[in-house]
């Protein structure tokens, strides 16, 4: 078997005077597709905030062209703009010319994670972030301490006190999102039954935060396939590992690459014939598997073959006639698109078919659906100040709506959707939207919903 | 002036250069010549000469409306002429696969629609004295009529003008294309400029189908109620506010000795049978609180009847905003009642209408005016005198506090007509 | 720059100043990159008053500025000046106020067009210039480019639905014109403005007029074997005395992009149109059958009337996404945006027919039928030696064809810099000299976006009348281009 293409430890600069070295530069190609007409400025949120065109998808696309040309480097002010992008994919949405403009970001932000040495608190909060969020057993130690910290109300004591202004954005960020830490929460078991006659056999994503703080977001997610006629299949329930999204996303080219192979692996054993995920961001990384892991001859194939078979739980759904019965649900629920879901995806419809099997339920559009929240990965974390200025836009919009409670698609969005509520002073609720099918399935009622914070 | 007289006389032709004479009286001045030029040419030699002779040109159609505007300013020291597009009255085309026509100045309004009207077409509007105004005159005062609210006034039914200039060029802006952004729009800025930049020699316009049926309904409020006003008044914004396509909305109202004034709305549609006839059940549902009355004769042209009735009089034009026309009505009662004057009026629902004042004397009819532009001018609108007793005149501007773009205003005009040969004074401002 | 001119920009904007290289890059074109100018800086106001004061510095130090909105225009409008600033008015994005009985909303220059039609549609209300860049653009823009969209044959363009501006002068002073009442005594100076492509002023506020939804629409899409065929159903329409809310024909390359880009679902036809009537539901009702008959009589041999608003979206989303899509069938493509009198359709399109086929290029055919505004899109591979040039200069010589037949250079992308030196094919000399007699009037010292529109800037003490050629010209010593 031959080698997999490594990475080189220095590559070269791939034209006499590119901003980029040889591996991978954002494609030329594909930058030549965007016509500059523009139709992105307004779908695009850092555009929304501020008006500038180096803060929009044309202009970053812009600046990625002068790169290649040898006309500006990758220099401080280069890497602040990719970094303000949320990669959020509205501008893919709106795009005429169906510029691939996931493809050019993510390689220019591995570009930048290999040849641009970061200042030193950015670089360690980075450092820190990705040794940490995916890997689920180091997570898993953090439930300790958090639990005390949130039970003996000492972080009730510190929102309060005001000594949160004193810390430094990003961890007053950090605090503001950090999540409940959970009831110990039974182990999900490797294999669940499929209810009734079998319709398919399918694998199940239990990703990293989703896993360790939203356990019942995955256990919900098992019932409700194995109620729906699934065979679930859940390898490695302990210790599933990270899908990569988290890494790709921000340009750790390497680490994102080994966790897919692990990934692939571990699915492969257990020949499904789909992999559901339920987190929006993990879903539309998994199904860019085989662009991901194109050079690697022992990989690719698979790759391909992995990627056709990834699924958004709402898709696996709407494509299945409802069996379960669902039992009513009296609720006003404000379903937030996650970015991941209706732009990268192209999954906007499937979520709200699935919810109106529910009788009874009432799903409230909400205005300015597809601008981002703000959670956008780790955006939330690295770039606070704008990550609140979307996340409280979004809240607002939500909140004109008047909803008992809101539902998304994935877990960072449920964080920042929170937090924003919690400081917007409103108590409505936000879930995953497979809690609602679920708790209608099982025939709990709407207020065992409303009691989840 | 004498080589002027001369000058003119060899590029028009003896017979068409002429002493001025009372009837050609602009308020009570009478100019020295009048010129009649035949072509766009000679307009614009016939305008340099002149300007060149520092004389100063009144530009006339079919004086109907001569006496718009301030009285001219003259010194006593340079001479005045009329020049005349009574010639120049041609309709030069009438492309009617592309819905445009080209016209000279000229050109009476009727001409130009009896023209059209053999292909089925109009121009659509509706100005004053249709019979003898002349497109050129339409131009320069921007009068409009009841067809505004569906079709918008001059503005945007021309797309090309040809200006004479003072110094004697000719230039075309615009085309003969609806839709066009080429250069300037200089077709806007000529119209309802009073002739004061440029003689318009040649417009062209975009044109409409004839209807193929037209309906009117009238109704009247019930007696003598104030509610029954109201009920008309709103009746009115509803009509603008709900999705139908009226061709026409028009309020008459006019004072009386008793306090029941009258007051009476008129709605007009167009097109096809069925459609006339849903908007009229429509409209008929809406004003379930009016009581309908026989459309009057001509009732269309109900704006020319204001120019008839006791003297001193004055005729003005006003504009505001739709919702103020109610308010603006208790206003003009409120100025004519002591010493009591009378009053008639014709507005249209977009805001735009003319008054007549009528008075014992000049003096109350001035300070009627006065106080009600004032009023008028704080809500911001306008008040135009179109025609009064020339002392009032010597007295009142008669188009109303200038805005702060009069300086801008200025400029272009000294841009234009450095001399100041055309209408001097007789504009905003005393531009 | 001088670091105390930008110091005093500071002192303005704040943080809204872009000073670095790579960032003004991004600003040296708008939506047309065949041009490309770097600004000195790059000035976000956020008020009328920042917007004053920059140009007052501008006016005292003599620095030449381009108003910028979204950066979509086509004919290069926004097009940075050498040695001046770009003042992008993208943070003035506020709707004022909307006064529903009067029909009436205010808008700050930055405020996108669709957003108007969106913050009065629950009232019933829409804002008509419908431009296809409508997602995006800006009413600013729209002001300065006048521009129209595939509705305007029924509603008119901008300067229909401008009532009133606010303006900041070149001087530095700030006027206002015309007034939200009708018919303000005086020269229609908002007439004037709109359309003038920036070189008067900055319009910092608008009034705009807002139009009734009407009670029905109702759309109609029909498929023929040529453009000929389609085009004589056009005039058939309007011959028939009907005035449809929009008549939009695609050829059938445009059509393969549109599909290729947003999959409409339109049946693959020679030539497609796409005809809109609205008003009173009875009257709709009696003129779509009309039409209907109409195409059939010409040739249709599919006709669909939309069942639903969901329905109508898509009809019209490719003909929306039609320039930018063809980015999926050609790696470059010049848009252009003449106009012809209607009677002239039939015999231009075969004329560009050959022409096309005499560059070996293809050229896909996107028209405003209605009112004559052809977009013809030049298809081209940069990347092939001199096709840009055999581009650019068949698009030219498409203008040209349209000024013979009586049309215009322009429709609704504006002259700009793109257009400019074509300016003299429709106009004499005298009347681009009159014309500019009104930008001396507002802008003596040729400050607000100089050298667009007008081929040769005339200097401000220059005469009207027939062109005196300079001694050193006739002496053949100097040359004006």
């Amino acid at each position: 078997m031959a080698e997999p293409a490594s990475i080189p430890a220095n590559p070269l600069p791939s034209a006499r005077s590119s901003a980029f070295d040889a591996h991978h530069p954002p494609s030329s190609d594909l930058i030549n597709e965007c016509v500059h007409c523009g139709f992105c400025l307004a779908s695009c949120p850092t555009y929304a905030l501020w008006g500038e065109e180096m803060d929009s998808p044309r202009g970053r696309i812009y600046l990625m062209k002068l790169g290649l040309d040898g006309q500006v480097s990758l220099d401080a002010t280069f890497v602040h703009h990719m970094d303000n992008c949320l990669g959020c994919m509205a501008c893919m949405t709106a795009c005429p010319s169906g510029v691939k403009y996931d493809k050019l970001i993510e390689a220019t932000r591995a570009q930048i994670e290999r040849n641009y040495p970061r200042p030193m608190p950015d670089g360690i909060l980075r450092r820190m972030i990705f040794e940490i969020f995916p890997r689920p057993d180091r997570l898993r130690l953090l439930l300790g301490p958090l639990r005390i910290y949130q039970r003996s109300g000492l972080q009730s004591l510190v929102r309060r006190s005001g000594l949160l202004r004193l810390l430094p954005a990003s961890l007053r960020a950090m605090e503001n999102l950090t999540p409940s830490a959970p009831q110990k929460a039974a182990a999900l078991p490797e294999r669940l039954p499929a209810q009734g006659e079998q319709r398919m056999r399918v694998g199940v994503l239990l990703g990293c935060v989703q896993s360790v703080f939203f356990p019942e977001v995955n256990a919900a997610t098992a019932r409700v396939l194995a109620a729906e006629g699934c065979e679930v299949m859940i390898p490695n329930p302990e210790n599933q590992g990270c899908c990569g999204a988290l890494m790709i996303h921000a340009g750790e080219e390497k680490a994102a690459l080994d966790y897919a192979r692990r990934t692939i692996d571990a699915f492969e054993r257990a020949a499904v014939d789909a992999i559901v995920i339920n987190a929006a961001g993990c879903g539309s990384n998994m199904k860019e598997y085989g662009y991901l892991l194109r050079d690697d001859p022992n990989y690719s194939e698979r790759a391909k073959v992995f990627s056709a078979k990834c699924r958004d739980v709402s898709e696996v759904l709407a494509a299945l006639e409802p069996r379960a019965p669902r039992h009513p649900l009296r609720l006003k629920v404000a379903y937030q698109d996650a970015c991941h879901l209706q732009h990268a995806q192209g999954v906007k419809m499937q979520p709200r078919t699935v919810l109106a099997t529910i009788p009874e339920l009432q799903i409230l559009e909400t205005a300015e659906a597809a601008l981002c929240c703000g959670s956008a990965g780790i955006y939330n974390l690295v770039r606070p100040g704008p990550a609140k200025e979307l996340g409280d836009r979004k809240v607002r919009n939500v909140l004109a709506t008047a909803p008992d409670i809101v539902a998304t698609g994935n877990p960072g969005c449920v964080l920042q959707l929170r937090s924003g509520l919690r400081q917007a002073g409103s108590d409505v609720p936000v879930v995953h939207m497979i809690e609602v099918v679920d708790a209608s399935i099982r025939g709990l009622s709407p207020e065992s919903l409303l009691k989840k914070q | 002036m004498k080589t002027a007289w001369n000058d003119l006389r060899a590029v028009v032709g003896a017979g068409h250069v002429r002493a001025g004479s009372e009837l050609d009286a602009v308020d009570v001045f009478i100019p020295q010549m009048v010129v009649e030029p035949a072509n766009a040419e000679e307009i614009a030699h016939a305008l340099k000469i002149a300007t060149d002779a520092g004389l100063r040109v009144i530009p006339c159609g079919g004086t109907t409306k001569r006496d718009w505007g301030n009285p001219l300013r003259h010194d006593g020291q340079s001479g005045e002429l009329i020049l005349s597009t009574r010639r120049s009255n041609r309709v030069v085309e009438h492309a009617w696969g592309d819905m445009t026509a080209t016209v000279e100045a000229g050109c009476t309004f009727q001409q130009l629609q009896k023209t059209l009207a053999e292909h089925g077409q109009r121009l659509a509007l509706d100005p004053l004295w249709p019979e003898r105004a002349t497109i050129g005159g339409i131009l320069a005062t921007n009068d409009s009529g009841p067809l505004r609210i569906r079709f918008g006034s001059l503005r945007d039914l021309i797309i090309g003008i040809t200006l004479a200039l003072p110094d004697g060029t000719l230039a075309k802006s615009g085309g003969k294309v609806v839709k066009n952004v080429a250069g300037y729009d200089l077709p806007k800025l000529a119209t309802g400029s009073l002739g004061t930049l440029g003689m318009i020699t040649q417009a062209i316009f975009r044109l409409h189908p004839i209807p193929r049926e037209t309906r009117t309904l009238s109704f009247a409020s019930s007696e003598g109620l104030t509610s029954g006003r109201e009920s008309l008044h709103d009746l009115v914004l509803a009509i603008q506010d709900c999705n139908m396509v009226p061709t026409g909305v028009q309020m008459r109202a006019a004072s009386s000795p008793t306090e029941n004034e009258l007051h009476e709305v008129d709605v007009r549609f167009e097109g096809t049978t069925a459609g006339c006839e849903a908007q009229i059940e429509q409209t008929l549902r809406m004003a379930s609180g009016a009581r309908r009355i026989e459309a009057p004769a001509d009732v269309w042209n109900a704006r020319s009847t204001l120019w008839t009735g006791v003297e001193p009089s004055a005729i003005c034009k006003f504009s505001l905003v739709p919702t103020e026309i109610a308010s603006f009505l208790g206003l003009i009662r409120k100025v004519s009642r002591s010493p009591s004057l009378h009053w008639r009026l014709v507005a249209q629902a977009v805001g735009v209408g003319l008054l007549r004042l009528e008075g014992n004397d000049n003096a109350t009819l001035l300070s009627a005016l006065e106080d009600l532009r004032k009023q008028v001018e704080s809500r911001g609108g306008s008040l135009v005198i179109l025609r009064c007793p020339l002392e009032i005149k010597s007295k009142m501007d008669v188009w109303g506090s200038a805005s702060d773009a009069l300086p801008l205003m200025k400029s272009i005009k000294a841009r234009f007509d450095p001399r100041g040969t055309l209408n001097p004074g007789r504009f905003v401002g005393g531009i | 720059m001088e670091a105390r001119i930008l110091d005093q920009f500071r002192a303005i904007v704040g943080r809204g100043l872009i000073t670095e290289t790579s960032q003004l890059h991004t600003y040296e074109c708008d939506g047309l990159t065949n041009f490309r100018v770097l600004p000195q800086a790059v000035l976000l106001p956020a008020l009328t008053a920042e917007v004053q004061a920059i140009v007052q510095i501008c006016q005292r130090e003599k620095i030449p500025f381009v108003a910028r909105g979204s950066g979509t225009g086509l004919s290069g409008g926004a097009l940075p000046v050498d040695k001046g600033i770009v003042i992008s008015l993208a943070r003035m994005n506020r709707i004022l106020e909307v006064d529903l009985l009067n029909a009436r909303v205010v808008a700050e220059p930055g405020v996108i067009n669709a957003d108007v039609t969106q913050r009065v549609a629950p009232h019933g209300y829409f804002y008509a210039p419908d431009p296809s860049s409508q997602s995006v653009c800006s009413i600013g823009g729209n002001v300065a480019e006048n521009s129209g969209g595939a509705h305007c044959l029924k509603y008119g363009f901008t300067t229909t639905h401008v009532l009133a501006l606010e303006v900041v002068l070149p001087d530095g002073s700030i006027v206002h014109l015309g007034s939200r009442a009708l018919d303000r005594p005086g020269y229609d100076l908002p007439g004037i403005f709109v359309g003038s492509e920036g070189t008067l002023g900055i319009a910092t506020k608008v009034v705009l007029r807002i139009v009734k939804k009407p009670a029905v629409i109702q759309t109609l899409l029909a498929a023929f074997n040529t453009t000929e065929e389609a085009g004589a159903a056009v005039s058939g329409i309007i011959g028939a005395g009907m005035l449809p809310a929009a008549i939009e024909m695609m050829d059938n390359l445009a059509i393969q992009a549109a599909e290729a880009s947003v999959h409409a679902g339109y049946p693959d036809c020679g030539g497609l149109l796409l005809v809109e009537l609205d008003g009173p539901a009875a009257e709709v009702e009696h003129l779509i059958e009309e039409v209907s008959a109409i195409c059939t009589q010409c040739g249709a041999w599919e006709i669909r009337v939309a069942q639903s608003e969901a329905e109508r979206a898509v009809f019209w989303k490719g003909r929306k996404a039609a320039f930018a899509a063809m980015g999926r069938i050609s790696p470059n493509y010049i848009v252009q945006d003449g106009v012809i009198p209607r009677t002239a359709l039939p015999k231009v399109l075969s004329e560009i027919e050959r022409m096309s086929a005499a560059a070996g290029l293809r050229v896909a055919n996107v028209f405003h039928a209605g009112d004559g505004n052809l977009h013809p899109l030049v298809l081209y591979d940069g990347r092939i030696a001199g096709q840009e040039e055999r581009a650019m200069e068949l698009s030219i010589n498409i203008l040209r064809l349209c000024v013979q037949c009586g049309g215009s250079i322009t429709g609704e992308h504006g002259v700009g810099e793109e257009k400019k030196m074509m300016m003299g094919e429709m106009f004499a000399e005298p009347d681009l000299a009159t014309m500019q007699l009104v930008r001396c009037a507002f802008d003596p010292e040729q400050l607000s976006n100089p050298g667009k529109v007008f081929p040769r800037t005339r200097f401000c003490a220059e005469r009207t009348g027939p062109y005196q050629p300079h001694p050193l010209e006739v002496a053949g010593v100097a040359q004006f281009f």
